[in-house]
């Protein structure tokens, strides 16, 4: 490994999370503006700036660290080792994942042979460290939270791997890097089988726990669900996992479907890759504002009717298109 | 001989006093004796409803229990007072709730503040008190277990002690405070997996007692107190008060003020249910249509304020009377105001209620049959979204215009009995009561606007009046001393009344349907507790200085 190629891991992490900061920031403004309201403001009135700055494009990040300032309470039932533990892996897993990602700057780990495989398990794994804490925490709120969470896992996840697979099966490759780079020599994904990226997309939304789908976190029903009990730096850790996992799903969707390695490491490549990303943020808000919240089973069944069906479409489509040699 | 005269003919044989009242209704006085068969006679046989009962204590003579019967089905406007006197040294009465679930909480609650012990009754836990309340207040009687540990009967309830650790399956405690809630209530429910076995509520967090207040404040004068027992149904209260008040004197308004009255007080219903589409939006995940109908709200908000100079307590209701003169000017353009209002609503009900997904979360859940809704005596747009013809407005309006020819007003009910019809009753009462304003505005601009109060008030007249507040009908009885003092004053809310079908309701639905559920009744815990809500979080003190400027930039962004 080169010292360059050492430095642009370095950096992956605090880019990934800057650029994690910058897409909550526009899911909160985004899904405001569709619900009438203001939402964290980009300029900051003249009579306010005195207080709140000239701007709160950083506000996710200025919750993060309120939070890590304060308190971590634990309660007494809890299983502590796990209960504190959980938030610490989840943002581990997240973390490493991104390094199996595309950067805006350079391919990374992506480019390495099972990157698809290993980034997706990672992303599993801080899922599965977020139930486990929740399970944990002993609050009635926490362990409804974690069940709601762990069955939807299993609705999204199908979705998931299907449209990942899908992916890989059209452009013979489960690297990310290669993915994209296959594309070239064929059609771009998302014209290829526009099938396989939406499922993707509603993959998404089970996994960022955005509307209709963010029922493990329903606070009419259960206050914060899997969040509840955790405080301080805990709930910031979670809130990171978060942003990082905002992040790599951005980041799989446009690689996964779109051949942007094409102009890696150039200006218009970073551009590209924050302006894709950001496109595929605001479809998710404008979904996120415009739907109430399913019941579980309601979200269930959606996943194994929709989903199925759009899954078995991408599948005969990457069929199809294989069998005409048009990849 | 129709069955009314059939009823009054029956009745004598019990009552001792028959005693028509100022406005058509009926006064019976019967002996503790004969109450219980009074009540099978008139629930049983005559189909009446028994809307409220009452206590109230007057010394050493005793205590008087009054029980309102709603007959509206024998003939329009027709309301029954039964009446008992008890003495105070055997104080107890026999219990109706075998005849009938519609007393249950009323009777609880006169065991609670008057100390009568009402025999047979099944349910004889505290509503107000805590559970843990050691004693009976006063009287000193002795202690019912079952009211101390707050075992319901027959269900084998585990008591709010209870540590979860004991309990065979999950509690789930939602509340005192909880996001769901509005305000404080609790409810306390018993889950198979996700499925709820039993509920039980309690409420009472926050009594203040505000009856007591508005009595010491006498006739005239306790309409302003009476119109804060709630902040949303302001209006409701302060119609209900006066009505009750021009009831037990015997005035007739004079039309002007009928026509103002209807307006504020469907501005009033209007705003209420706004309110509630938000928080029913908020409850099933929908922020956004959350956002979209508080912001209508507070249009109308304006609109009242730039009437009456208040948002919440409009301050404007009078006994005889109302202190609202509206211009001509203010009349066209609250009418701009509110036709504006009305497209812009119509077009964003339209899209909720055929929103797949919010279909999908209410549609068929929380069913409350009609049956039921019957025996649990259940009002408002719940009985109505339940098939039930309940509304006050139709059965004995309240001293406002509420004519069908004038104000175009009808009644609104649907038969799906379950929360989205629920929510289909409250927005087409949303589009009927805009349609009211509007018809109104035309009457509202000419007229006297006060009655002249007779010299002399007859000592121990009394009256009871309804309106049917945006959730429901509610009850005002008011006695009086002498003078311009109230030896009484009782309120009736209807949240009161639709909490006992929680229980019912909750039976078999599923966790993350309960707060639908709950929201989709609407209850109004400040009117039912009668609270006072304090603001623990308040931000910075505002001296009466920053209140007057932030006021007056208030009305100049309106007039822009």
């Amino acid at each position: 490994m080169s010292p360059v190629d050492a430095v642009a891991l370095l950096l992956a992490i605090p880019v990934a999370f800057t650029l994690g900061v910058l897409y909550w920031f526009m899911v909160r403004k985004l899904t405001a503006r569709f619900q009438w309201r203001r939402g964290p403001l980009l300029l900051v009135y003249r009579d306010l700036s005195g207080t709140l700055g000239s701007s709160r494009l950083l506000q996710p990040l200025y919750d993060i660290l309120k939070l890590w300032k304060k308190e971590v309470v634990v309660p007494p039932s809890a299983r502590r080792t796990l209960f504190k533990a959980s938030p610490y892996i989840a943002a581990i897993f997240a973390g490493t994942a991104i390094l199996f990602l595309p950067a805006p700057y350079g391919c990374l780990l992506s480019g390495f042979s099972y990157s698809l495989v290993v980034a997706s398990y990672l992303l599993v794994g801080a899922m599965l460290f977020i139930v486990l804490g929740a399970a944990s925490s002993s609050s009635p709120w926490g362990v409804i939270g974690a069940r709601r969470e762990a069955e939807l896992f299993l609705a999204y996840e199908m979705a998931f791997i299907v449209s990942i697979f899908t992916a890989a099966y059209m452009y013979r490759s489960l690297s990310i890097w290669e993915i994209s780079i296959n594309q070239l020599k064929s059609l771009p994904g998302f014209l290829a089988n526009p099938f396989a990226a939406i499922l993707l997309f509603l993959a998404a939304l089970g996994k960022l726990h955005l509307k209709p789908f963010d029922i493990p976190e329903a606070e009419q029903e259960i206050i914060a669900g899997p969040y509840t009990e955790y405080s301080g730096k805990l709930l910031a850790l979670l809130y990171i996992t978060k942003l990082l996992i905002l992040y790599s799903l951005a980041t799989l969707i446009i690689y996964l479907f779109t051949p942007l390695a094409l102009y890696c490491s150039t200006p218009l490549g970073a551009t590209l890759h924050i302006i894709l990303s950001l496109a595929v943020i605001a479809l998710l808000s404008l979904l996120h504002a415009a739907n109430p919240r399913y019941r579980i089973d309601q979200a269930l069944s959606w996943y194994a009717k929709t989903a199925a069906a759009f899954g078995l479409a991408a599948v005969l489509m990457a069929a199809s298109l294989k069998l005409m040699g048009v990849l | 001989m129709s069955s009314l005269d059939l009823l009054i003919k029956e009745l004598q044989a019990y009552a001792k006093e028959l005693k028509p009242l100022k406005d058509g209704k009926l006064s019976a006085r019967v002996s503790r004796r004969d109450l219980l068969e009074v009540v099978k006679l008139l629930v049983r046989r005559f189909q009446a409803r028994l809307a409220f009962i009452t206590g109230a204590d007057f010394g050493s003579e005793g205590f008087d229990i009054v029980y309102v019967f709603d007959a509206s089905s024998l003939k329009p406007r027709f309301k029954l007072l039964v009446e008992t006197r008890i003495p105070r040294d055997d104080a107890w009465i026999p219990s109706t709730t075998p005849i009938t679930l519609q007393g249950l909480w009323a009777e609880k609650e006169i065991m609670e503040f008057l100390g009568i012990e009402v025999r047979g009754h099944p349910d004889p836990r505290y509503v107000w008190l805590p559970y843990e309340w050691p004693n009976m207040p006063e009287t000193g009687a002795p202690l019912d277990p079952r009211r101390v540990h707050g075992v319901a009967a027959g269900e084998g309830w585990l008591p709010l002690r209870a540590r979860p650790g004991s309990a065979l399956a999950s509690l789930i405690p939602i509340g005192p405070y909880h996001p769901s809630h509005v305000e404080g209530q609790y409810v306390r429910l018993k889950l198979d997996g996700e499925v709820v076995e039993a509920a039980d509520i309690k409420v009472g967090f926050h009594h203040r007692g505000i009856s007591r207040l508005i009595e010491r404040r006498g006739l005239r004068r306790g309409v302003l107190v009476a119109e804060k027992v709630c902040g949303i149904c302001s209006g409701a209260h302060g119609l209900a008060y006066v009505s009750a008040a021009e009831r037990t004197l015997g005035i007739d308004p004079p039309e002007r003020v009928l026509y103002t009255r209807t307006l504020l007080a469907e501005l009033n219903r209007i705003q209420s249910h706004l309110l509630w589409l938000g928080l029913f939006s908020d409850v099933i995940g929908f922020k956004t249509g959350f956002m979209y109908s508080w912001s209508f709200r507070e249009r109308v908000l304006d609109i009242l304020e730039r009437l009456t100079g208040n948002r919440i307590a409009y301050g404007v209701w009078r006994v005889g009377g109302v202190s609202l003169e509206i211009e001509k000017e203010e009349a066209s353009h609250v009418e701009r105001s509110l036709k504006k209002l009305k497209e812009e609503f119509l077009s964003f009900a339209e899209d909720f209620v055929e929103h797949p997904l919010v279909k999908a979360r209410v549609k068929g859940i929380g069913v409350l049959k009609p049956e039921e809704a019957r025996e649990l005596n259940v009002l408002g747009p719940t009985a109505r979204a339940s098939t039930l013809q309940l509304d006050v407005r139709l059965q004995d309006p309240p001293n406002a215009a509420y004519d069908p020819t004038t104000t175009g007003w009808r009644i609104v009910v649907k038969d799906g009995c379950d929360c989205y019809s629920r929510l289909l009753v409250r927005l087409e009462e949303v589009q009927v009561s805009l349609d009211v304003c509007l018809n109104v505005l035309d009457y509202v601009c000419s007229g006297e606007l006060r009655a002249e109060l007779p010299d002399s008030i007859e000592p121990g007249a009394e009256g009871v009046a309804c309106n049917e507040a945006p959730r429901g009908e509610l009850v005002y009885y008011m006695r009086i001393q002498e003078a311009e003092e109230l030896a009484c004053l009782r309120i009736r809310t209807p949240s009161y009344q639709n909490f006992l079908s929680l229980a019912v309701i909750l039976k078999g639905c599923m966790l993350a349907d309960v707060p639908v559920i709950i929201a989709s009744i609407d209850q109004c815990i400040a009117c039912t507790d009668r609270v006072e809500i304090m603001d623990g979080h308040r931000r910075r003190l505002l001296t009466w200085t920053d209140l007057v400027q932030l006021s007056q930039r208030a009305s100049k962004r309106e007039e822009n």
